[in-house]
């Protein structure tokens, strides 16, 4: 989907597939998929896990299974909340200018 | 796909190589995959290197500051012997007057030196802090960093 680009950091989408519940990271990856036609690597999958689980974004849930489950964590819900009122804000202020709200 | 776990670092593969390694199992692979994951791996080994690279700035920073301890440790004892050492000269030595010209003028010439280097080093300490409070400065005893509020 070309109108996500601007918006297509992975970061945020693996957020949002988690605020709706846990899920290890096959199942964040087809979530990602599924919700929004777009194809994303392994590689930039596990990228973006490492890096927000060491922002304390997201935690991995202890499991005795291959897929290991995360969860969002407080910080990760704050950070997602704000981006995505800086997305809305955009949105918003694109709508008006092309006079259609 | 295993080989392609291995281009990540040993701590990354030890924390997330298993269960990417299912997903890279669990599915067939593009090319263009296959070059994220490579991408992504140098990524990795780009990050875990600075890392490992500021553990050693810690490390060098801590010795650093152990010496500087040490320092003053030691620049004490010697203030302390010297306090002690002249008052105890001063009560065994011969008044100035006594003194021959020569010894005299080694005296004055030491004490220059002296008074010279003390003002030399609160200048330089002064100096050090003017600096700091306008910008970050490095010195090998590591990060200088003073309240700019």
């Amino acid at each position: 989907m070309s109108s996500l680009d601007r918006f297509s950091e992975p970061s945020l989408f693996i957020l949002i597939s988690l605020a709706e519940g846990n899920k290890h990271g096959y199942a964040i990856m087809e979530d990602i998929e599924k919700s929004y036609d777009m194809k994303i690597g392994p590689g930039t999958l596990y990228g973006a896990i490492s890096r927000m689980e060491k922002m304390k974004f997201i935690e991995a849930i202890p499991s005795e299974d291959r897929r290991k489950p995360y969860r969002i964590t407080s910080e990760g819900r704050l950070y997602l909340k704000e981006k995505l009122t800086e997305i809305e804000n955009v949105t918003k202020l694109g709508f008006q200018r092309l006079g259609l709200i | 796909m295993k080989w392609l776990v291995h281009l990540y670092p040993k701590k990354w593969r030890n924390r997330y190589g298993e269960e990417f390694l299912d997903i890279l199992e669990n599915r067939e692979l593009s090319i263009k995959e296959v070059l994220d994951v490579m991408v992504n791996a140098i990524d990795a080994r780009f990050l875990n290197l600075v890392e490992e690279l500021m553990g050693v700035d810690k490390k060098f920073r801590n010795i650093m500051l152990q010496s500087v301890l040490k320092r003053f440790l030691i620049l004490g004892t010697v203030i302390l012997l010297g306090l002690f050492g002249g008052y105890w000269l001063a009560n065994a030595a011969p008044s100035v007057l006594e003194l021959p010209a020569s010894a005299i003028l080694l005296i004055g010439a030491a004490l220059g030196l002296f008074s010279g280097y003390v003002i030399g080093l609160a200048r330089g300490i002064t100096r050090v802090v003017k600096t700091t409070q306008k910008e970050d400065v490095y010195l090998p005893t590591g990060k200088l960093k003073f309240d700019k509020t």
